[in-house]
């Protein structure tokens, strides 16, 4: 089951003599103690390990004395480890034989006041790794094809501009979209700040060239039902008009977007037909307002509340635009904008002001109310309450997550935050990197997104995509569990507990249930040999055995 | 395998991602905590099995630390929940065999403060001298005879334990 462990004549230990460690622990009673008790193990010395001259010594020793598997003690091998690793490498050692043991951070520096007791501490974790060292074995590496095709969720200005970018590449795309035409929200958008352009005339010049491109497979009317495979080779059931029909794809871009709180009972809305959405008074604007001269936008209407505690972040800019919008076009405009504070980063704010928009900020504890002739407000900061009169009021609704995004998220195996947007597993390391490898996001299904950020964003996941795709296969750490098929009794255990999906029961041909483990799901968490009752799953990279008898040297 | 002579005091398997950074980063700012520790890292806390810990007790450990990045922090997905679960019933199988459970300490954060995690380390030091001194029978108490059998069934597994901390005050 370990496989055929390093034997023990060519492990090497390499103690770093550097003056960190050196000063607080003892090395040559650690060297002297090493090789009175553990004979056939190699110890080398020197000042560093880690300086080029030091590195070549390294190489040097390994392959003067035939070293399967080594131990280098010395700082963390978050400093120099991928160093030391890759020298190995060169020297024939795989990367997995490579045991970096801390005796700097964990040892010499927490017990500077101690130097006896951390010597014989450090005898200790260089026996750990020596334990581990003795079993390592090299790594198989992990391999897998990747087909030439990608699917994107959501036909939005997100998803459009990820298909036509992909399918510039000369990638085969499939474009999902639930409704009958593509566009999403935009369709009901008047004009796209900064530049005032037409968002209509913008998304349906995007769909002319998305369809003209022959590698691209628009699907209307259609939705995502399932899910199976992994990078590479994705397996989507995608019911289109009624009719089930499978997709298959390298990697996956989501862009299903977002909605608009419809905010019934909201200042109004719903019963008073003067008062309408941000969205509602777009479409308004397109067509051209009428008899509406004295405008009242209430910023924040449902978000930033105990329920929605998150800013939309679109709504300001869209207020702003909408603004300027309607002093360039309607005489002798009043425009109020009733706000939070105000979340808006370009120019425009200041013409705004300059054309007379009044900015007036409200407490959400005493929000303003809508009456019939009136709305009442309060300014915060010079506390005095207003009315004002008003033939429209527009209410800036948040951007909410789709009833559909929770299931496909799952589907797709990624999380969702706590408003219900897709996230990331680690946003500020690892920003645009879902969990699963080979599904990418963009756009506001990720989070409220300004048209500029969901290009971006569409931008960005296409060109991941479409690197992945272009590289043909990928080869990914072999950091991976294995079932052993003698053992395992088929109880789905290892399934239900896996969060990636990447255990599968197989029946043989004898009849009996086995666990296989897919390799390119498989993230090598170990979660599954915790679940394990036969104890038939380790990891590949840490066997079992391995782990067991570094844990009892640790104990020591 | 428990009558082993208790020599090493803490094993710790830490989370390469959060907790090993933070014992790192113990290192690097100069924190202070005890030499009985020995830490291994992992690739993700889900690998932590109940038998691990349960093994680090046979082998003679006084305590065994997890560290686990925080909830909703797992690197893996949920790792940490496994590993939870997995001490959880370490903790249970312990005290069924007369071990408190609080020689199992596990610590779920994605904190990498140095500072903290050398103060759970010392914390947790504190808590084992604590069960050290408990596991002691207290002699005053009861008559003499029941003493003496008392500490004969509390067998050896325990007596390498006191002494442990006993040197070490």
């Amino acid at each position: 089951m370990n496989g055929r462990p390093a034997t023990e004549a060519s492990i090497g230990v390499f103690l770093c003599d550097c003056e960190d460690v050196g000063d607080v622990i003892d090395l040559d009673a650690v060297a002297r103690e090493l090789i009175d008790t553990e004979g056939s193990v190699r110890v080398f010395r020197a000042r560093h390990w880690c300086t080029p001259a030091g590195r070549r010594r390294f190489r040097e020793e390994i392959e003067r004395e035939g070293l399967t598997a080594v131990v280098v003690a010395g700082c963390s091998p978050r400093t120099h480890g991928n160093l030391l690793r890759s020298a190995a490498a060169v020297a024939g050692v795989d990367q997995n034989c490579v045991f970096i043991v801390n005796l700097r951070e964990h040892c010499a520096r927490v017990h500077a006041g101690a130097p006896r007791r951390a010597t014989r501490k450090a005898l200790r974790l260089v026996r750990v790794g020596i334990a581990g060292a003795r079993r390592a074995r090299p790594r198989e590496p992990v391999r897998g094809d990747v087909e030439r095709s990608a699917v994107v969720i959501g036909g939005g200005v997100a998803g459009m501009t990820a298909a036509r970018a992909l399918a510039g590449r000369r990638i085969g795309v499939t474009l999902i979209e639930g409704s009958a035409q593509l566009g999403g929200l935009l369709r009901h958008v008047n004009s796209l700040y900064p530049a005032y352009c037409d968002a209509r005339a913008y998304v349906g010049e995007l769909e002319e060239q998305l369809r003209g491109q022959p590698s691209v497979e628009v699907l209307t009317e259609s939705r995502v039902t399932g899910v199976s495979g992994h990078v590479g080779s994705y397996r989507l059931t995608v019911e289109v008009e009624g009719r089930p029909r499978e997709v298959v794809a390298g990697c996956v871009v989501l862009a299903t977007g977002a909605d608009v709180l419809a905010p019934e009972g909201l200042f109004g809305y719903g019963s008073n037909p003067r008062v309408v959405t941000q969205l509602e008074f777009e479409e308004m604007l397109r067509k051209g307002l009428d008899d509406v001269r004295r405008l009242v936008f209430i910023q924040c209407a449902g978000s930033r509340t105990a329920d929605r505690p998150y800013c939309s972040r679109v709504c300001c800019t869209a207020a702003v635009k909408n603004t300027m919008t309607v002093v360039e076009s309607v005489d002798e405009a009043e425009i109020t904008v009733l706000s939070r504070g105000f979340a808006h980063y370009v120019g425009d704010l200041d013409r705004a002001r300059e054309a007379g928009v009044k900015f007036l900020r409200y407490d959400p504890e005493r929000p303003p109310v809508v009456g019939d002739e009136v709305i009442e407000a309060e300014e915060v900061i010079s506390s005095t309450r207003v009315s004002i009169p008003y033939d429209l009021a527009v209410l800036a609704t948040p951007l909410v997550p789709r009833k559909e995004t929770a299931a496909l998220a799952e589907l797709l195996r990624i999380p969702v935050d706590d408003c219900g947007f897709v996230a990331e597993p680690h946003v500020k390391l690892r920003p645009g990197s879902f969990a699963p490898s080979g599904v990418f996001v963009a756009g506001s299904v990720h989070w409220p997104a300004t048209v500029t950020e969901c290009l971006s964003q569409a931008h960005s996941a296409a060109a991941r995509a479409g690197a992945l795709i272009e590289g043909g296969s990928i080869e990914r750490e072999p950091l991976v569990a294995h079932v052993d098929e003698l053992v395992c009794r088929g109880c789905e255990r290892c399934i239900e507990a896996c969060a990636h999906g990447a255990p599968a029961v197989e029946v043989g041909e004898d009849g009996i249930k086995v666990s296989r483990i897919d390799d390119m799901l498989c993230v090598g968490c170990g979660v599954c040999i915790s679940t394990c009752p036969s104890s038939a799953i380790e990891l590949s990279h840490v066997t079992s055995g391995q782990f067991k008898a570094m844990g009892m040297a640790a104990v020591g | 395998m428990a009558t082993r002579r208790a020599k090493s005091g803490i094993v710790g398997f830490l989370c390469s991602w959060h907790p090993l950074t933070a014992a790192d980063n113990a290192g690097a700012d100069g924190c202070r905590y005890g030499e009985g520790t020995t830490f291994l890292a992992v690739d993700c806390a889900g690998v932590v099995t109940t038998a691990a810990i349960l093994r680090a007790f046979a082998g003679g450990a006084r305590g065994v630390l997890v560290g686990a990045c925080g909830r909703g922090d797992c690197h893996c997905a949920n790792g940490n929940e496994s590993c939870e679960k997995a001490v959880e019933e370490a903790r249970t199988l312990l005290e069924l065999s007369g071990v408190p459970g609080g020689r199992v300490k596990l610590d779920l954060s994605s904190d990498v403060s140095g500072e903290r995690f050398a103060g759970i380390v010392r914390e947790f030091e504190e808590e084992l001298r604590a069960l050290d001194d408990s596991d002691k029978p207290r002699a005053p108490r009861s008559k003499p005879g029941a003493a003496r059998s008392r500490r004969k069934a509390a067998g050896r597994a325990r007596q390498p334990a006191r002494r442990a901390a006993t040197k070490r005050r």
